[in-house]
């Protein structure tokens, strides 16, 4: 009864990927694969040969990233008996998502890779049984010290104080090497797709003429705050690499832009966007081919009178 | 029967519930009432283990209760995307009896179960979740405010099938529809924000609707003092 279970279940997931997939539309996803693999393919031909045992950092990054959004942990606990079938289950889930790095170590012929990896999934199944997922209560730290103008980036860092502290001062690291400092700021371009994933009500909006412009304005304010110490630290020891440096801070400015316009652009008071916008996703990585943040600029600029008409439209 | 025994549980410094004793029979429906915030959903979810108990104990029969005795429609259920109706059926149930009844619970309350979760309203996923979930043959069953935003034909359905179907089980639920309750239930704990419990039997439900009452036209009266008559600021 249980295998059979597992069985469902597993199919039940492998018809989601697809009816995903129907949902994406096919032809739109081969060009989006193909525009990836143009981008990343001199990055990937390159990291493959540094070191095969990447594959391993890529599912454990792939597997962090899931265990802290899944949501599905007490549905699962209800459904199967004890924590070994939950895990077998998990962990086959696993080796399923790992499948692609499987088949490309396979294919490089690299066996103990392969091993590892299948041996991380179960592993990682019969771990995950364990970590629970923490469900918010009603109680969390406010800090007052953020006015509740900049309530998507308050309600982010009230509800992860520890963490949103860790980020910043990974960016003090990075009088070490520039490296670090690129990697912070690509990880609050990417942060910031998740601060302004709370939808606030029609009553919350308080629109105005220019509001959009204004708020950009107040977040450009509090982002230099955020950035300004590891920046000038960045400054001082790498003064050589000065242009990257202000391109990097072009391309976050742009970001928080971007992300404000999208934002709005789809704003409705009638659901709560639930996920990050693909294409939002897609413009944070043409911001890594250097130049490619004028791209993402420009499509911000023709966004924002989108945005701008899809507030009037709602409000005025 | 299933026992509560002294359970404390809180969220920082924050007391929830205070050496909490329950205890409820088998074959009854019992309703849990009380105020938003005063710890039902939370009790809920220790009951299940998905908060970790802090002190005290649950016990089923005399023996400590393990997850897979208890069943717990939350709220907000849990569906995954692109998921059908019949499909989170099949994946719920155990047996082909349970199956035949799920399915059958789903007819009864108009659910349309080839269609993808995704496109119901909340009614309907709540109506889904009651279907699946009712028909399970576990001795004990929590739902958690299942009359929330279901229309009035089902409200009634779910009542009846409460009513009827609920056998040698222990049925535990909470609702802020005195109704709801009273309709349905053989006894009522009813939860304060000051960590009372008070417990009506069916013969006392009208002391509670009483209390209840009383409450409300108090904290109404304190209100219409506070604030006053409206004054009309629209009108020319």
């Amino acid at each position: 009864m249980m295998s059979s279970k597992i069985l469902q279940l597993l199919s039940l997931r492998l018809l989601q990927s697809k009816r995903i997939l129907d949902s994406v539309g096919y032809l739109l996803l081969i060009v989006f694969c193909l525009v990836i693999v143009g981008i990343f393919a001199s990055a990937l031909s390159n990291l493959l040969l540094i070191n095969r045992w990447w594959a391993i950092i890529a599912f454990l990054v792939m597997y962090f990233s899931i265990e802290r959004y899944r949501s599905d942990k007490s549905f699962l606990r209800s459904i199967f008996i004890g924590q070994c079938r939950l895990g077998f289950f998990l962990g086959l889930e696993y080796l399923l998502l790992t499948t692609p790095l499987i088949v490309a170590q396979l294919i490089l012929g690299n066996w103990m890779v392969v091993l590892a990896l299948i041996g991380s999934a179960l592993l990682g199944g019969f771990t995950s049984t364990y970590l629970k997922h923490e469900i918010k209560s009603g109680v969390k730290t406010e800090l007052s010290q953020i006015p509740l103008d900049y309530f998507e980036f308050k309600f982010v860092v009230e509800s992860a104080p520890y963490t949103s502290l860790c980020i910043w001062l990974f960016g003090l690291l990075s009088y070490l090497h520039i490296g670090l400092y690129l990697i912070w700021i690509l990880l609050l371009i990417m942060l910031l797709q998740t601060f302004f994933l709370f939808q606030e009500s029609r009553d919350m909006l308080h629109w105005h003429p220019n509001f959009l412009m204004t708020k950009f304005k107040k977040y450009i304010g509090i982002t230099s705050l955020v950035t300004l110490l590891p920046t000038i630290m960045t400054l001082v020891f790498h003064s050589d690499s000065m242009l990257i440096i202000f391109y990097a801070l072009f391309c976050l400015f742009t970001g928080l832009f971007m992300t404000l316009v999208f934002k709005y652009a789809s704003y409705t008071p009638l659901r709560p966007m639930s996920q990050v916008s693909s294409i939002a996703s897609v413009f944070i990585i043409l911001m890594i081919i250097p130049g490619g943040a004028i791209i993402t600029l420009v499509y911000a600029i023709f966004k924002y009178y989108k945005a701008e008409k899809n507030l009037k439209s709602l409000y005025a | 029967m299933l026992e509560i025994k002294n359970i404390t549980y809180s969220f920082g410094q924050h007391k929830i519930l205070d050496k909490l004793n329950l205890s409820f029979d088998i074959g009854k429906v019992v309703g849990v009432v009380g105020s938003n915030g005063v710890g039902k959903t939370t009790l809920f979810r220790i009951m299940c283990q998905i908060y970790s108990l802090q002190s005290g104990s649950i016990t089923l029969f005399g023996k400590k209760l393990i997850p897979t005795d208890i069943v717990f429609m939350p709220t907000e259920p849990f569906f995954y995307p692109f998921m059908k109706g019949s499909e989170y059926i099949k994946i719920v149930v155990n047996t082909k009896n349970e199956l035949e009844k799920a399915n059958l619970y789903g007819k009864i309350l108009d659910l349309p179960l080839n269609d993808l979760v995704d496109n119901y309203s909340t009614g309907m996923r709540k109506k889904l979740a009651f279907s699946a979930l009712f028909a399970l043959n576990k001795p004990a069953i929590i739902l958690d405010e299942p009359y929330n935003g279901v229309d009035l034909d089902s409200n009634e359905i779910i009542k009846h099938l409460i009513r009827t179907q609920t056998g040698d089980r222990t049925v535990i639920l909470s609702s802020h529809i005195l109704s709801t309750i009273t309709d349905i239930c053989h006894s009522v704990y009813h939860l304060t924000e000051n960590h009372e419990v008070s417990y009506y039997s069916q013969d006392h439900f009208r002391e509670l609707e009483e209390y209840l009452s009383n409450a409300t036209k108090s904290k109404l009266k304190q209100l219409d003092t506070s604030i006053g008559e409206p004054k009309s600021e629209f009108q020319q």
